[in-house]
């Protein structure tokens, strides 16, 4: 428990906890005090001279973000003399800002104007910063009434760089707060980002002038949050405005179950961050407006005769999926759902199938995604960790993992735990990302991994070591040797284990059973439903329905096609690979009339006569499922005994290849992310995805 | 410097700690004259820092050069008293006569020519440094003269 | 007998072999400065010389007595006579003198300086070296082996009592040593003249086990060049002064962070440390007293800013100089988070004599607010430019016209305190030179650096290149500083082009207040006081080039013309020196100068014996674009 002391600020007594700043002293009292390069829990910098104060028995003006709060310090926030200076700083800063945001007298009467409507496009108003109205320079100068500009603007000529995907840098609008520098370098210890030159030539960006791309950069979108000003804007909401409401929900983007703020205009999601103390990686940051609001949602029910596609409403769809159904013998019915469902939609599902169709073919296609030893890998479930348990750790072995996109947020707490003295030792064949940190890069082809890990003494003195299982091993033929040796050194070693799944939900689907007890015994189906997942390869059925949130892909079969939510617009649950429950919430409504995946399995199963599907909600079907989730979970997964996998021998052989970023890493529902978020080809181009 | 051995002698008696870039940085421009790509890489790999991070430290020092210099190094002080006895205007005529700017290299290559803060020689001022000779009193016919030493 | 007493004796052996040598020993002066100024090229001639006639003597390397303008120096100790100095060697000059000696026993007094013997050793016309007008008004208490010793070798300095401080300190405890820095009233020599002894114990009463101690030997003053000379030619001062502040504060390590455009004094410090671990002085136990000490060089890699001290300890770190704000002091929290003492050269090259002597004898010299001597490096146009050292409290006035001789043409300014300091005018010439004087006009004293301008000087250029300068090695970090220094470089730039206005120079002191009120650290905080003080003390200049569009000391080459006076003796040294052919006449005659072909290089005012090049404004009138009073 620390002391607490007891300040003067202008004229208030306040007491803070011993060890915070003036700053924090003075908003944690609902002091306002002015900063532009103070942001959350950046450590303290001092270069935009905003929060000066005034101190009894210190000389000048100490800026209040680095000096610490001592106990009967007396301190004034704001005095003529105070704003004066403040005014005389932001001047000089506005001197290399262009500034006509800020300063232009017309601007109330051109915002009325903006939204003319003509037969050819017209620009009115000066829309020329992403951050307008958004900006906290704007704040900044308003609130100091500094309205004047005292110097000539000079512009720096910077060219605006385009070259990266999902942002934009024009470095003519940036102020040097450095946030972005240091939410790269401190918070997300990925350090693209850098202090370049010095005096009036100081920039930021990557070594050699190299793009993002080139310099490793995750494209986590810390730097562009941490932006205060319009010199990095997120491309795809660029003059989307201010959102209008934020919700804070779980990503199903894979299986790390990231905590991710969404911000919502109109009705539609614009944009996400990491939510407060969260991380999260260039899916969940960049994904989800183009994902989202993709061209080729399916928002309405559609059937198909005779090869004519015909939109209908939802009371023929049913009704034709009833008719399809009902006729359908319990051998030839099949459904496969998507392992990024809610755990409410696979619930229900697999109950749909067994209760009302009778039929034992449910099943979510992970199976293709751990090289036929689906058992072997689940049995390492009970070494499992929550995911905190990485940033304890002082010995990591990650095996076949590479951190730089999808797995960001693994690779801060791993870099972390190396700031604290952990050693890290890396399996790859390839160079990736982690190569530079490593004690030791063990170059190992799959074949030679199993060996090598039977034979490792690395972590001999280790107190908390830590195996990190990435995906790169899992699709070669050696998977089965590799998770035996990897059980065998965790039991040998107490090492704990984090699995990484890239499914958002494959303990939630194993949890609910969503999975055949027997084995499947053939792939000539009378109806296949898909909901939320596509046909397996040399998969064939006489009907098939294509549940999902987009369009049926091309090449693949659909007969009927009902239109399902996304994950941001469904409440729900999902279990994520550390066997831990993460709440989803509702951030927007379906569009359209897309339904979350149970609720259509429940307006089947009411239409075919079954009872126990009257729900109304997902907590009522959680409350139907019970607990799950936890320590016990993970032992009932490891001991789960599952029947082979036919369906997966050809998974098997769909990647041969060893590409850096593995299959279904980059996919949502199982179809690819890349065909609507386009940024993300800029690094599967050419590695096998 | 392309071999690894030839950085393994770069970095005898570093430890790796963050402490030991600018010593190593230093020691690379010693050898090869500037900073490459390369060597900035196995720098990164050796200090486990990223190369983004050391360029930014390196770039932050006058020292530090990322382009091949020419066979000799003109530094012209442009300290205080030199530039009270008339620094500039020898600068200006070291632009004029070799045809180049402050901090290019001449197109046949060789002279690079750097203004530096001070070389300390502040009671001969004005004063130049040809690779690691210094010249005071300097005049302009003293500098063609100087200039013609070297090819 | 412990080890150093074997080197002691061993040393001063060898020091009275070399004092009474049966052969001529040479000493040259081979520091930076004497380099410039070509002695390795008359060293070089000696010693070929010596091996060509198979001579006998004995040469020795030492460093820089202090009086530059008259290197390279050249002394030499005939056998049985005391040693003479010769000064502006040339090396022909050498082979002359030496020729002279050993074919006919004649010293050349004709050429000699000074000898360093009793009055009359050599005769009336040779007065002793201290006697010259440079060095008399001075004091040498750092400066004290300079120029007298080989730097390279640890014997010279402990011939010369060196250590002998060391010893005092080690026989009594650290509070004691504390105590006797205290009552010397030592002030930090790096600028701000802070209390050396409550820093030191700011630092011990910091908690933990781990304490550094750094000497700041980055100096990054132009124009100043103290400390180099001082490494250069007494590293052992350094060491002794570094091993008893290591001592009294606790420090278990050292670090000497030095510029890298000082290649010699980094090669005399490596040699000098070297020497000092094989002597037993760096290391465990020294001198038997269980203390132990080590110290690491680190080379600066040019950036001026470092100089600050939360910077220079991110560049020890590997960082970007980047200065942070304090609290926390680097006494608290310093390097790698630990606690720091931070001390430029010349205060812990001072310290060795604190203890040698005594603190009520360091007393003696200066005043008793401001102890002790200071070295000041006297350049710029002044006669006698060169390295001194005088006692606190000493006038501008004693500094510049009784060392430095005054300046050829009459006197304008003197700049102290480098970038962060001011120019002072003719007013401020009797002014004692102390810390609170020297703030109190607007300026500071910074680490020595004293440039003296004369009526060739203009201070709005001066202005402009102290701005330029602090405006390129800022760090970067925070606004004011980084873009208060760009506007005030611009208002400057207008000034000296001919385009500013009279409302400009409410301009500069506004934005000069600005920027010395809300920057972060030191740089920007006194990066202003150029432009302040020219403004304070020089305004009329300023008004000249902005009304009159006249630059008085003809150097904003938009704002005067070049013209031959009829002090013109026809010398034409001038037309050798003209770049473009400007300048034409008959020999004998008043030159002309063509203004349409003279590019103001002041090549001719600079070889002009008779001051006949002189500047008039130019006919220049401020012209209007035509299309602009169109739009007006």
């Amino acid at each position: 428990m620390s002391r607490i002391l007891t300040l003067q600020i202008n004229e208030h007594t306040v007491q803070v906890p011993e060890g915070k700043t003036i700053l924090e002293a003075a908003e944690l009292n609902g002091i306002k005090i002015p900063t532009l390069c103070a942001w959350k829990d950046l450590s303290p910098f001092g270069a935009c001279r905003m929060c000066v104060v005034e101190v009894d028995g210190m000389r000048g003006f100490p800026a209040a973000c680095t000096t610490p709060a001592l106990d009967r310090m007396v301190v004034r926030t704001t005095t003529p003399q105070l704003d004066e200076l403040r005014r005389e700083v932001l001047a000089l800063i506005l001197s290399e800002h262009p500034s006509g945001c800020l300063l232009c007298g017309k601007d109330s009467d051109c915002q009325e104007s903006m939204g003319t409507i003509r037969k050819v496009g017209v620009t009115t108003g000066c829309r020329n910063c992403p951050k307008d109205h958004q900006c906290e320079l704007q704040d900044v100068v308003e609130s100091l009434d500094c309205l004047e500009q005292t110097h000539a603007l000079h512009y720096r000529m910077y060219r605006v760089e385009r070259e990266d995907p999902f942002y934009d840098r024009d470095y003519n609008l940036c102020i040097l707060c450095g946030r972005c520098v240091r939410v790269c370098q401190d918070v997300r210890l990925a350090s693209t980002l850098a202090f370049l030159n010095k005096g009036r030539r100081t920039a930021i960006g990557p070594a050699f002038g190299r793009s993002h791309v080139e310099a490793g950069c995750e494209f986590c979108g810390a730097c562009v949050s941490a932006c205060p000003t319009g010199a990095l804007a997120e491309r795809a909401r660029k003059w989307q405005g201010v959102p209008e409401k934020t919700v804070q929900t779980t990503c199903a983007l894979c299986g790390l179950g990231c905590a991710l703020d969404v911000h919502v205009c109109g009705g539609e999601v614009i944009g996400a961050e990491a939510a407060e103390g969260a991380h999260v990686c260039v899916k969940g940051r960049f994904a989800l407006p183009e994902l989202l609001n993709n061209p080729d949602r399916l928002l309405k029910p559609y059937r198909w005769v005779s090869k004519h596609r015909q939109q209908v409403g939802w009371e023929i769809a049913l009704q034709t999926a009833v008719e399809r159904l009902a006729a359908c013998p319990p051998e030839g019915f099949a459904l496969r759902m998507g392992a990024d469902c809610t755990t409410e939609d696979l619930y229900v599902g697999q109950k749909f199938t067994r209760q009302v169709l009778h039929s034992e073919w449910v099943e979510t296609p992970i199976g293709a995604f751990y090289g036929g030893s689906l058992e072997t890998y689940l049995s390492l479930y009970r070494y499992v960790l929550p995911f905190e348990a990485l940033e304890e750790a002082d010995a990591v072995l990650a095996v076949g993992l590479d951190t730089r996109l999808n797995r960001s947020v693994v690779g801060v707490s791993l870099k972390r735990a190396l700031e604290n003295g952990a050693r890290l030792f890396t399996f790859h064949p390839l160079p990736h990302n982690l190569t530079r940190h490593a004690s030791k890069w063990f170059q190992a082809q799959p074949g030679e991994l199993a060996a090598l890990l039977g034979d490792l003494d690395v972590l001999q003195g280790a107190h908390k070591p830590v195996i990190l299982l990435g995906p790169h091993y899992l699709h070669t033929d050696a998977a089965a040797d590799i998770f035996s040796a990897i059980a065998q050194l965790a039991q040998q070693t107490g090492a704990g284990l984090l699995t990484l799944p890239a499914q958002a939900n494959l303990l939630g689907a194993l949890a609910v059973g969503a999975f055949p007890r027997r084995a499947l015994p053939k792939m000539d189906w009378n109806t296949l439903y898909l909901a939320g997942a596509v046909a397996m390869p040399g998969e064939q059925a006489e009907y098939t329905i294509f549940q999902s949130f987009v369009q049926p892909p091309a090449g693949q079969p659909a007969d009927l096609a009902l239109p399902s939510a996304a994950f941001s617009e469904v409440d729900g649950s999902l279990v994520a690979g550390d066997g831990q429950v993460r709440l989803l919430h509702q951030v927007v409504s379906p569009p359209g009339e897309a339904l979350p995946h149970w609720q259509i399995f429940c307006e089947l199963a009411k239409r075919l006569g079954a009872d126990g599907f009257n729900y109304t909600s997902a907590a009522d079907i959680r409350a139907e499922i019970g607990i799950i989730g936890g320590k016990e979970l993970l032992e009932r997964a490891s001991e789960l005994q599952l029947p082979a996998w036919e369906s997966t021998a050809e998974g098997e052989k769909r990647y041969p290849l060893l590409p850096l970023y593995a299959p279904g890493e980059f996919t949502y529902q199982d179809l690819p992310l890349t065909t609507w978020v386009k940024g993300l080809e800029a690094f599967l181009d050419g590695r096998g995805e | 410097m392309n071999a690894p051995e030839d950085f393994n002698r770069l970095i005898a008696g570093l430890r790796g700690e963050e402490s030991d870039l600018i010593p190593l940085l230093q020691r690379i421009q010693r050898q090869q004259g500037y900073l490459s790509e390369e060597s900035i890489a196995n720098a990164a790999r050796f200090l486990r820092v990223s190369e983004n991070e050391i360029y930014g430290v390196a770039s932050f020092y006058a020292q530090f050069r990322f382009s091949q210099p020419g066979r000799h190094s003109l530094k012209l002080c442009l300290g205080t008293a030199c530039h009270v006895r008339g620094g500039a205007f020898l600068a200006e005529e070291i632009e004029r006569r070799l045809g180049i700017h402050a901090g290019q290299t001449t197109p046949d290559g060789r002279f690079d020519y750097h203004p530096v803060a001070c070389l300390g020689c502040c009671a001969l001022a004005p004063v130049l440094q040809v690779d690691d000779t210094i010249y005071g009193r300097m005049n302009f016919a003293r500098l063609q003269e100087v200039l013609d030493r070297y090819e | 007998m412990n080890n150093l007493d074997v080197f002691r004796s061993r040393a001063v052996e060898e020091w009275q072999t070399l004092q009474s040598s049966p052969v001529p020993v040479i000493y040259f002066g081979t520091a930076s400065c004497g380099r410039a100024a070509g002695a390795m090229q008359v060293m070089e001639a000696v010693r070929n010389l010596l091996a060509e006639r198979g001579w006998q003597a004995k040469m020795v390397e030492v460093g820089c007595i202090g009086p530059c303008y008259l290197e390279p120096l050249m002394d030499i100790a005939f056998p049985g006579k005391p040693r003479l100095s010769y000064a502006n060697m040339t090396s022909a000059r050498a082979v002359q003198i030496l020729t002279a000696w050993f074919e006919h026993g004649d010293f050349s007094l004709r050429f000699a300086t000074g000898h360093f013997g009793e009055p009359q050793a050599f005769g009336a016309n040779v007065p002793n070296f201290y006697d010259l007008p440079v060095m008399k008004a001075q004091v040498r208490v750092v400066l004290r082996n300079c120029g007298l010793i080989d730097p390279g070798s640890l014997a010279h300095y402990l011939a010369r009592d060196g250590y002998r401080g060391l010893e005092q300190a080690l026989a009594g405890s650290p509070e004691d040593a504390l105590k006797t820095v205290m009552a010397s009233g030592l002030r930090g020599r790096g600028g701000a003249g802070f209390p050396t002894a409550k820093k030191w114990e700011l630092c011990r009463m910091a908690g933990g086990e781990t304490r550094y101690l750094v000497c700041n030997a980055d100096e990054g003053d132009p124009g100043a060049f103290m400390n180099r000379s001082l490494i250069e030619g007494d590293p052992h001062a350094l060491l002794e002064g570094m091993l008893i502040a290591a001592y009294t504060i606790g420090a278990q390590h050292g670090y000497i962070y030095t510029r890298a455009e000082y290649p010699l004094a980094i090669e005399r410090l490596y040699a000098a440390i070297a020497q000092a671990k094989e002597a037993g002085l760096l290391g465990e136990n020294i001198l038997g007293s269980g203390f132990g000490f080590d110290v690491t060089l680190k080379e600066g890699a040019g950036a001026f800013v470092c100089g600050e001290e939360t910077a220079l300890l991110a560049s020890i770190e590997g960082r970007r100089g980047m200065p942070r704000s304090r609290p926390p002091f680097p006494a608290v929290k310093g390097l790698f988070g630990k606690p720091t003492v931070i001390n430029n050269v010349e205060t812990l090259a001072t310290v060795p004599n604190i203890f040698r002597q005594g603190a009520e004898w360091y007393r003696q010299f200066g005043t008793p607010q401001n102890p002790g001597t200071k070295t000041f490096s006297l350049v710029g146009k002044v006669r006698r430019s060169g390295l001194i050292e005088a006692p606190l409290g000493a006038t501008l006035r004693q500094i510049i016209f009784d060392i430095g001789g005054g300046t050829l043409k009459p006197f304008k300014a003197v700049q102290t305190g480098g970038p962060s300091g001011g120019c002072l005018s003719e007013k401020h010439l009797d002014m004692p030179v102390d810390y609170e004087s020297l703030n109190a006009a607007g300026s500071i004293m910074g680490s020595g650096g004293l440039i003296v301008m004369d009526e060739d000087t203009c201070v709005v250029d001066v202005a402009r290149y102290f701005l330029e300068f602090t405006q390129n090695e800022s760090c970067g970090k925070c606004a004011p500083c980084r873009l208060g220094t760009a506007r005030l470089v611009e208002i400057l730039d207008r000034i000296v082009q001919g385009e500013g206005n009279l409302a400009d120079l409410d301009r500069l002191e506004s934005l000069a207040r600005t920027v010395k009120q809300g920057s972060l650290c030191g740089l920007g905080q006194s990066a202003p006081n150029p432009v302040l003080t020219t403004l304070r003390y020089f305004r009329e200049e300023y008004q000249a080039h902005i009304q009159e569009k006249y630059c008085p000391a003809a150097v904003c080459k938009d704002l005067y013309a070049l013209t031959i006076s009829d002090d013109c003796t026809g010398c034409q040294l001038c037309v050798r020196v003209c770049p473009t052919g400007a300048i034409t006449g008959e020999k004998g005659a008043i030159q002309t100068l063509n203004r349409s072909a003279c590019i103001q290089c002041r090549g001719c005012i600079d070889v002009c014996k008779f001051n006949a090049v002189i500047g008039i404004p130019s006919s220049r009138q401020p012209e209007k674009c035509a299309a602009v009073e169109v739009l007006l």
